[in-house]
């Protein structure tokens, strides 16, 4: 073996062009795949860290429209009371603070609130000081907060005198009593924090069955499966429709896994399609490696053949071979781990979560242990098929006097073509993976999604719970304030106060009942997003009045209650009807009636592309008509003519001079943050993609080029009789144009149900991206085989000059 | 009665390509007892190399009984082929066939490392083999800084190191000046009066003249058998 391994670094010694070139194919095959399962391993694959995370499950209220809904305090704590198959639940929410610390402005804190039976349940060490118990439960225990460890290093730069200080968060004096482990921020479960909170139950909470906001997360006891826990949740579930037939009929309970739920179906199958597709660019790379090896083994016959005489078995020079094909494949992963420590810090620094850039993307022992196992993976594939066809060539052949060594040449000049075809299949295949991101993108960037993005800068307010903003009018002046103050700034053209933009969408849904029509069972009705605006906001949002009228200042609080409905809405609910005047209400036991005055053209959010909406109804109402106390989270957008840059400083200064404790967040342009919150994602897979499909398109058309060039140089002789014979130049140049082409032309069939499989998965993860373009992928293969023809264009005119004489003197 | 070391009971080889049956060898009978030193002679195409190639267990008869130290030895699998090619039967090739990549020790360690032997009895073999044919001051050297008759003793060298049954040489001196040809002829007369049992194949009558009995091939017969009358 020793032997074995010093002859196979001499032959890379000796040749060492093949040697470059072997590994600089392997090097871009295996970083490309480092890189992608670095991030595969980083968002889906790496463990949470939280003790026994397999047994954790999230407990979802599901309804028709969706399985995965938040569930009511009285509903939660009734089935804590109920369920035997958890030791613990917790409950959840994301919450937002307002620090303000003396000398320095308002910041925006990112937190969640949690039931104090959590960090037990979880196993939390804390990193400094102590978490808090279920004690916090009940009021009357203080105001404490506990941090992330990210926050602590940014902020109090890891200075553990910090617990016990008391910070102002919403204007209210807290305690630090802790810092949280790294482990705790899990960024692609709920987003980056800086402050986690008690969830501080009081007595009207906990009764509360009809306003659903948390989060529930449960450890199974150990031996009770997941099916044995859904099955009890469904019972409960059915009691709990029985009992409060109100809030829970046609309401069931939804069991899913924590480590499904953190790591996202989405962000899970995207990745899995890319690290596939990278898998393909390693196959590109082993298959261009298999015919290089090819021709090596063809060249190295007669040693081959000696080794053969001498007694070496076959076995034994496959294995000669393969450590000489594993070796190399090993240094090829080596220089694939440096290319992919390039490219996963520029993949890390193109992530965006919940308002941060970045993301930690360790090559750690997991990932190196993967290029490991790729490295020697990629060895044996595309060292066995040459060893194996070296082993059984013709010894006697081989060995005489002259001899090419050529025998056996002809399952090698298949396996070749086998290769090159399968190589321009797989390239193929990562184009239209590619195509189908960038044409997604480029549909999108010039859809009409029914708003105008362009001119609007955006942001968000936050406004605590606390006695500041108590009361609706407390709220209200706020905004009121604040609407006025953005009406005011420099290049200002209208401005908007409301609960969601159309940037990630309408987060707000509940049934409708129309009056004066049969009102459907008690769970059945429509489900409408419900959005609540300030008066200029379908003009500022550039959306189209189609019928009636938009709100007015005189559409507040005592006047009659108004609502706008989208064209959807307006077709199928009130089907051949004037939709005007007619009134609205949401499914409470007390209706409250919404007389419709408008119609607006539909919306379609950009979150709509990953979170397909629960439905197609959009319901507007006045924002003066709802009650404050409940719209404490709002958006903010202003269409300006003025640099952005400006507006946003402006807005900030605008805030401050309301309530200089009050700070106002994520302020950027609607395009900006188009781009961050929604397609940064997509575009990043486009670029990922795109480098995949370049890789796999040069590394085919070297590969193709490689083989026709062998073979061109095998046919000399051949083409010399030819010439001979009288055959023109360019006979001999689409003689060997043909072989290229008509090997393009296999590959391409092949590629194209490669792509229509690939684009049926991207189809079935992403039903609503607009990636689909079956004409597209006939252009990326014409594309290809354009390349494939250029790359035969080099050999086909060598062999053109070929010189008869010489070539039949070869013969 | 002394068994022959090798044994040709009717061997045939025939040859098939697309359209074309070759008989390269027929019915052959050929009985080469140990220590003896057998030439082939024949013209070119006549089946030499492709009875050297049977008897060398690097093709296989077409028909015919081929006994190899009174064992059969068709039907044998690949590895056990390769095993007694590796044990008992040493090449001699007419283009030497050394591995340009391999030092001269190398080269003729090669068949004792395929035999999975010690270093250590490596090494002793290997200065042997290279002492007997007077290379063992070239053991660091590569082939290419050798000349032919160089290494055709480092190929010798290579086929005795394993203390083989028979040495099979194809055409040994073909590549070679004549006086490097008497040279290796030499050589083999040497290891031929030290009991080595030789077949080599040869259409040069002079070096036939060295061997005890020269067999006579054409269109794959045997046409003449031969003893050489000794001085």
């Amino acid at each position: 073996m020793l032997g074995d391994l010093r002859y196979a670094f001499r032959q890379f010694a000796k040749h060492p062009g093949y040697s470059a070139v072997a590994l600089a194919t392997l090097a871009l095959g295996i970083g490309v795949n480092t890189t992608m399962f670095s991030v595969l391993n980083a968002l889906v694959l790496r463990s949470s860290g939280f003790r026994d995370s397999g047994r954790l499950v999230n407990i979802f209220r599901s309804s028709p429209q969706s399985q995965e809904w938040p569930t009511s305090p009285a509903n939660f704590l009734d089935y804590s009371a109920q369920q035997k198959s958890f030791q613990a639940l917790a409950a959840y929410n994301n919450a937002s603070y307002n620090l303000a610390e003396p000398g320095q402005p308002a910041q925006h804190l990112a937190g969640m609130v949690f039931s104090g039976a959590a960090f037990q349940m979880l196993g939390v060490v804390p990193e400094v000081g102590r978490t808090f118990g279920p004690e916090y439960d009940q009021p009357g225990h203080g105001e404490v907060a506990l941090l992330t460890d990210a926050f602590w290093r940014s902020h109090y730069a890891a200075d553990p005198s910090v617990v016990g200080r008391q910070i102002r968060l919403d204007t209210v004096p807290v305690t630090v009593v802790g810092v949280l482990p790294p482990y705790f921020e899990q960024p692609t479960s709920w987003g980056h924090l800086d402050v986690i909170r008690p969830l501080g139950w009081n007595a009207g909470t906990r009764q509360t069955r009809d306003n659903n906001w948390l989060g529930i997360l449960g450890r199974l006891k150990p031996g009770v499966t997941l099916e044995a826990a859904q099955s009890e949740a469904s019972a409960i579930a059915s009691r709990l429709a029985h009992d409060f037939p109100q809030n829970n009929e046609g309401i069931g309970i939804h069991l899913v896994p924590w480590d499904r739920v953190r790591t996202g179906d989405i962000n899970r199958r995207i990745s899995w399609l890319c690290m596939i597709l990278a898998g393909f660019v390693l196959l590109i790379a082993c298959a261009n490696l298999a015919n290089l090896q090819l021709a090596r083994t063809s060249a190295r016959s007669r040693e081959l053949a000696v080794r053969v005489a001498v007694g070496a078995s076959r076995l034994q020079v496959v294995r000669q071979l393969l450590i000489e094909s594993v070796l190399l494949s090993a240094a090829g992963g080596a220089l694939g781990v440096l290319l992919a420590s390039w490219g996963v810090k520029m993949i890390a620094g193109s992530i965006y979560i919940t308002g941060v850039w970045g993301f930690d993307i360790p090559i750690n022992t997991a990932v190196l242990m993967f290029t490991l196992a790729a490295s020697v993976a990629a060895g044996v594939v595309s060292g066995t098929v040459p060893a194996w066809l070296a082993s059984r060539a013709d010894v006697n052949s081989a060995l005489k006097q002259g001899s090419r060594g050529s025998t056996g040449d002809r399952s090698r000049h298949l396996v070749r073509k086998v290769l090159i075809v399968s190589e321009l299949a797989l390239a193929l295949v990562l184009l239209s993976g590619a195509s189908y991101f960038v044409r997604g993108m480029q549909r999108l960037s010039h859809a009409d999604e029914g708003w105008k993005p362009d001119g609007l800068v955006v942001g968000t307010v936050t406004l605590p719970y606390n006695s500041r903003y108590q009361t609706d009018a407390q709220c209200q002046a706020f905004f009121h304030s604040l609407e006025q103050k953005l009406s005011e700034l420099p290049g200002a053209q209208g401005e908007t106060v409301a609960t969601n933009l159309p940037i990630t969408g309408f987060w707000r849904s509940n049934g409708v009942i129309i009056q004066g029509k049969a009102r459907p069972p008690h769970g059945k009705e429509p489900l409408v997003y419900s959005n609540f605006v300030s008066p200029g906001h379908f003009g500022v949002m550039g959306m189209r009045l189609l019928q009636g009228r938009g709100f007015t200042d005189a559409d507040r609080a005592g006047s009659v209650k108004v609502a706008v409905i989208n064209e959807t809405m307006a077709r199928v609910l009130f089907p051949g009807e004037d939709p005007i005047g007619k009134r609205i209400s949401g499914t409470d036991p007390t209706p409250e009636w919404y007389e419709v005055v408008g119609v607006v053209n539909d919306v379609r959010p950009y979150l709509d592309i990953v979170r397909p909406p629960d439905t197609p109804f959009q319901v507007y109402k006045p924002i003066d008509q709802v009650p404050w106390s409940f719209l404490h989270y709002m958006n903010i957008a202003v269409r300006t003519t003025a640099p952005a840059a400006s507006v946003a400083g402006a807005m900030r200064v605008a805030v401050q001079q309301i309530d200089p404790d009050q700070p106002v967040s994520d302020i950027s342009t609607a395009r900006e943050a188009i781009r961050a919150q929604v397609t940064t994602g997509f575009t990043l897979v486009a670029k990922i993609l795109g480098c995949f499909a370049l890789i796999g398109l040069v590394l085919a058309s070297v590969g193709l080029y490689g083989v026709i060039s062998f073979l061109t140089a095998q046919r000399t002789p051949e083409i010399g009789i030819r010439m001979a014979l009288g055959a023109q130049p360019k006979q001999v140049l689409w003689l060997i144009l043909g072989q290229g082409v008509r090997l393009a032309a296999v590959g391409s069939a092949i590629g194209l149900l490669g792509s229509w499989a690939v684009v049926k998965g991207a189809d079935a993860v992403l039903p609503m991206f607009p990636g689909r373009d079956p004409l597209l992928i006939v252009v990326v293969a014409v594309v290809l085989s354009a390349v494939a023809v250029a790359a035969c264009l080099v050999p086909a005119r060598s062999a053109m000059k070929i010189d008869p004489i010489i070539a039949l003197r070869a013969e | 009665m002394q068994q022959p070391l090798l044994k040709l009971d009717n061997v045939t080889k025939v040859f098939l390509t697309d359209e074309v049956e070759t008989h390269a060898l027929s019915g052959i009978h050929l009985e080469i007892a140990k220590g003896e030193y057998v030439a082939i002679a024949g013209p070119s195409g006549c089946g030499k190399s492709t009875l050297l190639s049977i008897l060398g267990l690097l093709d296989t008869p077409t028909d015919g009984t081929y006994l190899l130290n009174e064992r059969h030895v068709q039907g044998l699998t690949p590895a056990e082929r390769a095993r007694i090619r590796n044990r008992e039967i040493g090449f001699i090739f007419q283009s030497f066939n050394l591995i340009g990549d391999l030092s001269v020790y190398e080269n003729v360690e090669l068949p004792l490392t395929y035999r999975g032997m010690p270093s250590s009895e490596r090494k002793t073999r290997v200065e042997e083999a290279l002492e007997k044919v007077g290379m063992g001051h070239r053991s660091k050297h590569v082939p290419s800084q050798l000349s032919g008759g160089q290494q055709q003793r480092v190929a010798v060298a290579r086929a005795l190191a394993g203390s083989p049954a028979v040495l099979l040489a194809d055409e040994p001196t073909g590549n070679l000046d004549s006086k490097n040809g008497d040279a290796v002829m030499e050589l083999l007369q040497n290891l031929h009066r030290t009991g080595s049992t030789i077949l080599m194949v040869t259409h040069d009558t002079r070096f036939a003249r060295h061997a005890d009995r020269t067999v006579h091939l054409f269109d794959g017969r045997v046409v003449e058998e031969r003893v050489e009358p000794k001085e």
